[in-house]
């Protein structure tokens, strides 16, 4: 219970400090609230061009479409919001390039991973979620439906796994840099990847498919939760993603663990 | 000739992190994939969508993600970071500029990452061989080529000028992350410009973005309505944008106070 107390303190300091620097510097803040969601709005331009063409896509309206998407966006943003500057620095913390170390990070009397990978936020991201939230509400509001209690709880638990999923695909990617001298790709490759979370789950096909919707399950990200809250996919699903979900986390962390044996310090 | 240096040094930095390189490819062709998949289902058992038939689509795709390694680049950033951090100091006092070093330096980087790329797009087009068609004539191939070049030229113009900005603002990727959304919509890299929503279509003409991308693949692909015009149209936005980039370069220079380097 004290380990716990002593987390959830960590974070919670974590976030003062950051509310306070964004007050410091607000400019930071406002260009990037502003500029942003300006992908978002180039995603739903891409919408309207398809919907311009046809009236369904793989069994998703047009709103449906927004839900997924606005799904996708919120879940993503908060992935960037608590995982990503953590896990940018990462890269050079082990280069050794960085003003923090890694060595002062393994050294501190907390959990490695989550010292390393958690507890600094990117703030800004807060408009690019109730960019995503407010998309959801535009398709439910444009196509309302009967959606029932368990409906919305199997939603944002599946959402919930995402954020997992999007967590480890970046933490894996960094990781990486214990065993190559310089791979300046993965953030790049982070993003990318989710792009495939972007589009209904049934627009991947073979090994494609295989691997964006059970081995590194990104379509958690938005047509899994839409097509829950939709009814559309049985309950007994969850448990599979539960499990997929589960095993990468405690793959990655034993690859972190393993990874770090590789470490050698040099200056701190 | 120093910055043919300049290009052969980076060349032989970028040759170091080969798998770093290939890896950018592999990034780079995610998304056009997905497109590609997308149009798929929006063509269903139709021939053509917009006179965009299952290989115009593939051909349209392509030919923006490989044309990127001619035409595009991230160089703002980096001429941003020299005058921020006073980098710019040294070469202001040397016959040399440090907009065209940075340039260059994305030129060599893209130069090797087109090379890796040409097997990768040897195999894609023989995969997709019974869709892809590209049949021109000779000076239709010409004026592709010469489209490509223009366009890239006007590419660097916008990117060196969103770099210079940096003599004004102290962060410049929230101007660089609006200009590639821009060159997204505008510029026909998410979807072919004709099949967007008609109102997208009137702003890009007004907007140097589709001169960069959509019309020499437009050409490539036969679709150009009148190929001289357009290159036309291509030269002039080159010139208004050259001349908004000196105005922003003198300016910028007068304002500019060099602090370390």
């Amino acid at each position: 219970m004290g380990r716990l107390r002593r987390i959830f303190r960590y974070y919670l300091l974590s976030l003062k400090f950051d509310v306070k620097t964004l007050f410091a510097y607000p400019e930071a803040f406002w260009m990037a609230a502003f500029t942003q969601p300006l992908w978002a709005i180039v995603q739903m331009i891409f919408i309207e061009t398809l919907y311009g063409q046809t009236s369904n896509f793989l069994g998703y309206s047009k709103y449906d479409s927004y839900m997924l998407y606005g799904t996708y966006k919120a879940i993503q943003s908060l992935a960037v919001m608590i995982f990503y500057l953590r896990l940018q620095d990462l890269t050079e913390e082990i280069r050794g390039t960085s003003q923090w170390s890694l060595d002062m990070m393994l050294l501190k009397p907390i959990d490695s991973q989550l010292f390393a990978t958690s507890g600094k936020y990117w703030l800004p991201e807060l408009t690019n979620i109730l960019v995503g939230a407010g998309m959801v509400m535009y398709g439910l509001v444009n196509e309302p439906r009967m959606i029932n209690g368990l409906q919305i709880l199997a939603y944002f638990y599946v959402l919930f796994l995402a954020l997992i999923v999007v967590y480890v695909l970046y933490f894996v990617l960094q990781t990486l840099l214990f065993w190559f001298d310089y791979l300046q790709v993965g953030e790049a490759f982070w993003i990318r990847m989710q792009g495939f979370g972007k589009y209904p789950r049934e627009l991947y096909h073979g090994g494609l498919g295989v691997l964006v919707n059970i081995a590194i399950p990104v379509t958690l990200m938005g047509s899994v939760p839409v097509e829950y809250l939709l009814g559309r996919i049985p309950y007994t699903m969850l448990a599979m993603y539960t499990v997929v979900v589960a095993a990468l986390f405690f793959l990655s962390r034993w690859f972190w663990f393993f990874s770090l044996k590789r470490y050698s310090s040099f200056s701190s | 000739m120093k910055y043919w240096r300049t290009f052969l040094l980076t060349i032989q930095t970028e040759l170091q992190y080969r798998a770093n390189l290939v890896l950018w490819i592999i990034e780079g062709a995610i998304a056009p994939v997905v497109m590609v998949l997308a149009w798929f289902v929006v063509l269903g058992n139709r021939s053509e969508v917009g006179g965009y038939t299952r290989g115009d689509f593939i051909t349209y795709y392509l030919a923006v993600t490989f044309g990127w390694y001619v035409v595009a680049g991230t160089f703002s950033q980096m001429i941003g970071r020299a005058i921020k951090m006073g980098e710019m100091n040294i070469t202001l006092v040397k016959p040399y500029n440090v907009v065209l070093e940075k340039m260059v330096r994305e030129q060599a980087w893209k130069f090797i990452s087109l090379l890796i790329a040409l097997p990768i797009l040897a195999v894609v087009t023989y995969m997709f061989r019974s869709y892809v068609t590209v049949s021109l004539s000779g000076v239709q191939i010409f004026m592709t080529m010469v489209s490509f070049a223009l366009g890239a030229i006007l590419f660097a113009i916008i990117e060196a000028t969103i770099g210079i900005l940096a003599f004004w603002f102290v962060e410049i990727w929230p101007i660089a992350d609006t200009s590639m959304a821009c060159m997204n919509v505008f510029g026909g890299m998410l979807a072919p410009l004709t099949l967007m929503p008609i109102f997208f279509q009137r702003v890009a003409a007004y907007l140097p973005f589709k001169y960069v991308f959509f019309v020499p693949v437009s050409m490539l692909l036969g679709k150009g309505d009148n190929a001289s015009f357009e290159l036309g149209l291509q030269v002039i936005f080159i010139v208004v944008c050259f001349g908004i980039y000196s105005l922003i370069w003198r300016a910028g220079l007068k304002r500019y106070e060099g602090i370390g380097g």
